[in-house]
C-alpha cells in the first residue's frame, strides 16, 4: 500500500478513528493491528517472513538479557574484586556474543540473501554454464527494519538498554507502519516507551502533522514526480543526449532524490506525530551543508549514526584496530597513528554503505568515492587550515561560506551521475556523453521541453525547486511549522489551502498515471 | 590523572573543559572522530581498554563523566 493512495488514505482515517475510540491503554494494539494489515497488503509471504525475524529477534534479545542477569545475580553473591569481575565478565560476554551471533546470522543472512541472492545467482549461473534461477522474496522495508533489530540487539549486548518483555509490543515496533517502508531507522529503546503513553490526538497535533504530511505530499508529488520523468527520460536513453542536457539531469536529479526521500520522511513523520510516536529525524536541510562530512550528518540522519554506533565505533575500539594504530604509530609516525585511525573505519562505513545502496559497481565506486572526500577531509584538515590562513582567506565571511555549500553541492552531483543510471556502463556513457559538447543552446532552443515535461511542467519544476530551498534555508534560521501556527486563523488557512490546491493543481497523479514509488524503498 | 585528562580534552577542543551539558557529540562539541581521538589517547595514556559498548552519553557526555570513567577503570 502506498503513501500515496487513496486506499493508504482511506486506511489512514479507519486507523484514526479506531485510534481515538480505543482506551489509552490499549491504543498500542490498535497500532500493531493497523501496521499488520498494512504490512499484510504488501503480500502475506512477506509478512511471514517478518514474523520469523522478530520472533528470533525477541528470543535472543531475552536470552541476551538473561545472561546478563545471571552475571548480575553471580557478582551480588560472590562480591568479586576488580580481576576477578573482569574474568567473569569476559565469560558472560562470551554467551552473549554466542547468542548475538545467532540472531545477527539469522538477520543478516536473510537480508544479504535478498539483497545479493539474485546478482549471486546470476554469477553462478554465468560459471557453470547452468541456470540458477529462483523466486527471492524479498520483504517490504526490509534493510530497515534489519538494521534497527540488528542495533537494538547490539545494544542490549553491550548493555546500554533493557530488552523489551512483550513479544506484541517489540513486533509493533519492528512493523510500525510509519518506519517499516523506507525508515528513518528507529532506536527501539527511544520508540518503544512511547508505546506506553499514547493518548488521543488533540486539534494541535492533528494540525501540526498534518501540515507536515502536506509539504511531504508537495515535495513527493509536484517536485519529485515530476523531476523523475525528466531525468528517468534523459537516462533512459544515454547515447541520443550529450552535453549540458545531463548536468541539468543531475541537478534535476538531486532535487528529486531528496524532495522524495524527505518527502517520504515529512509524509510518515507528520503521521506518526498525530498519533503521538515521535520519530528521529532523517534530513535536516543537507544542501546547505558546507562540507562533505557535514553533508552526511545531515542526510540520511539515521543511517549515518547507525553506521557511526554500529560499525565505525566497533571497528575504531576494536583490539585489533588498537594494536594496528600503535604499531603504525610506534614504526611509521604519529600521523600514520592517525591515518589508520581515520581511513580504516571510514573505508569500511563507506564500502558497506555503497552496497546498502545498491550491488552494482556502480555503489561500490560511489562509496568509495565518497569514502576518500570524507578520509582526505579528516586527514588534510589541519593542512587546508594552514593554507587558508597563508593565502588570507577569510574563512568567517559569507562568500566562504557560500563557496563551501555550492561546493560540497556540487559534490553530491557528481557523485549522483555514478548512481543515477542504470548500471557502471551507463554511467561512464554518461559521464563521456556530458563532455562531449559544449551546447548552451538548450537553455533557449525549446529542445529541454523535448524530454517528459512541458514548458508549463518545467517552469513548476524550477519554480517549486526554489520554493524548497527557500523554506529549507528559513528552517536554517527559524522553526517554519510554529512560526505559520501561531499566525491569525486567516494567513494560517489561506497557507494550508494554498498547500492542498498546489498539490490537487500541479501533484502528478491522476486516471492513467501510477505515483512512483518512493526511490528508497528499494533499500 | 585530572589534569592529564583535560589537558587530552583541551587537545582537541577547548570548549569541552567549559562544556556543561550530558552529550558533546549531539551539541556538535565534538565529532564522531574527534571522539574516537579522545579515546585513542586516553587508552594510550592509561594503558586502559575502552570497549564500543562503553561509548555512550553516559561515560561520554562531557569532562566529568569522563573523568568518572577513567578513574572506574583505573580502579582509583
Amino acid at each position: 500500500m502506498s503513501y500515496i493512495s487513496l486506499t493508504f488514505a482511506l486506511f489512514l482515517v479507519c486507523l484514526l478513528l479506531v485510534y481515538v475510540l480505543t482506551p489509552d491503554r490499549y491504543k498500542w494494539v490498535t497500532l500493531l493491528v493497523f501496521s499488520l494489515i498494512f504490512y499484510a497488503c504488501s503480500g502475506l509471504d512477506k509478512l511471514l517472513f517478518l514474523l520469523g525475524t522478530s520472533a528470533v529477534v525477541y528470543g535472543v534479545s531475552r536470552r541476551l538479557e538473561a545472561v546478563w542477569q545471571e552475571f548480575d545475580r553471580v557478582c551480588a553473591e560472590r562480591q568479586p574484586d576488580a580481576e576477578e569481575k573482569k574474568a567473569l565478565k569476559e565469560t558472560y560476554r562470551r554467551r552473549s556474543r554466542h547468542a548475538l551471533w545467532l540472531a545477527l546470522a539469522v538477520c543478516l543472512g536473510i537480508m544479504c540473501w535478498c539483497k545479493f541472492g539474485a546478482p549471486a545467482l546470476g554469477l553462478v549461473s554465468r560459471l557453470t554454464g547452468r541456470s540458477w534461477t529462483v523466486n527471492i522474496i524479498v520483504p517490504l522495508g526490509m534493510s530497515y527494519y534489519t538494521f534497527s533489530a540488528v542495533g537494538y540487539l547490539l545494544d542490549i549486548h553491550w548493555r546500554k538498554v533493557k530488552a523489551e518483555r512483550s513479544y506484541p509490543k517489540l513486533l509493533l515496533c519492528m512493523i510500525y507502519f510509519p518506519h517499516v517502508v523506507e525508515g528513518p531507522i528507529s532506536r527501539y529503546n527511544k520508540i518503544l516507551p512511547q508505546f506506553d503513553g499514547l493518548t488521543a490526538p488533540s486539534y494541535e497535533r492533528l494540525c501540526m502533522g498534518a501540515q507536515l504530511m502536506l509539504w511531504g505530499y508537495f515535495k513527493k508529488m509536484v517536485i519529485a514526480d515530476r523531476l523523475s520523468i525528466f531525468v528517468n527520460n534523459v537516462l533512459g536513453n544515454i547515447e541520443a543526449n550529450q552535453g549540458l542536457i545531463f548536468v541539468i539531469t543531475m541537478l534535476f536529479g538531486a532535487f528529486w532524490v531528496y524532495a522524495d526521500f524527505s518527502g517520504c520522511m515529512d509524509i510518515v513523520t507528520g503521521i506518526s506525530d498525530i498519533i503521538g510516536v515521535k520519530l528521529d529525524r532523517n534530513f535536516n536541510h543537507p544542501f546547505f551543508s558546507r562540507s562533505a562530512p557535514e553533508f552526511w550528518r545531515r542526510w540520511h540522519i539515521t543511517l549515518g549514526t547507525w553506521f557511526k554506533d554500529y560499525v565505525y565505533v566497533p571497528v575504531t575500539t576494536s583490539s585489533w584496530m588498537r594494536k594496528l594504530r600503535r604499531w603504525a604509530g610506534k614504526n611509521i609516525g604519529p600521523w600514520a597513528g592517525k591515518a589508520v585511525m581515520t581511513a580504516a573505519p571510514l573505508s569500511a562505513v563507506w564500502l558497506l554503505t555503497g552496497i546498502w545502496h545498491g550491488t552494482g559497481w556502480n555503489f561500490i565506486i560511489w562509496g568509495a568515492y565518497w569514502g576518500v572526500l570524507i578520509i582526505a577531509s579528516t586527514l588534510l584538515e589541519d593542512r587546508i587550515n594552514a593554507w587558508s590562513e597563508r593565502l588570507h582567506i577569510r574563512r568567517d565571511g559569507k562568500a566562504w561560506a557560500l563557496f563551501q555549500t555550492l561546493r560540497t553541492f556540487f559534490l553530491y552531483v557528481a557523485g549522483l551521475l555514478l548512481i543515477l543510471p542504470k548500471d557502471l556502463k551507463s554511467a561512464v556513457t554518461a559521464i563521456k556523453q556530458t563532455f562531449s559538447t559544449f551546447d548552451p543552446w538548450i537553455f533557449w532552443d525549446y529542445s529541454l521541453y523535448g524530454h517528459g515535461l512541458d514548458q508549463r511542467d518545467m517552469c513548476v519544476a524550477v519554480l517549486s525547486i526554489l520554493l524548497l530551498l527557500i523554506v529549507d534555508g528559513m528552517q536554517e534560521r527559524m522553526n517554519v511549522r510554529q512560526a505559520i501556527a501561531r499566525r491569525n486563523i486567516v494567513l494560517r488557512w489561506t497557507i494550508y489551502f494554498a498547500g492542498i490546491f498546489a498539490v490537487l493543481i500541479f501533484g502528478i497523479y491522476g486516471p492513467g498515471y501510477d505515483p512512483q514509488d518512493f526511490v528508497y524503498m528499494q533499500f | 590523572m585530572e589534569k592529564k585528562i583535560l589537558d587530552i580534552l583541551a587537545d582537541v577542543n577547548d570548549e569541552l573543559l567549559t562544556y556543561t551539558g550530558n552529550n558533546m557529540v549531539d551539541d556538535s562539541i565534538v565529532n564522531s572522530f574527534e571522539l574516537i581521538s579522545i579515546i585513542s589517547e586516553l587508552e594510550d595514556t592509561f594503558d586502559i581498554e575502552i570497549d564500543a559498548g562503553e561509548v555512550t552519553e553516559e561515560n561520554f557526555g562531557n569532562k566529568d563523566r569522563i573523568i568518572a570513567l577513567i578513574k572506574r577503570m583505573t580502579g582509583e
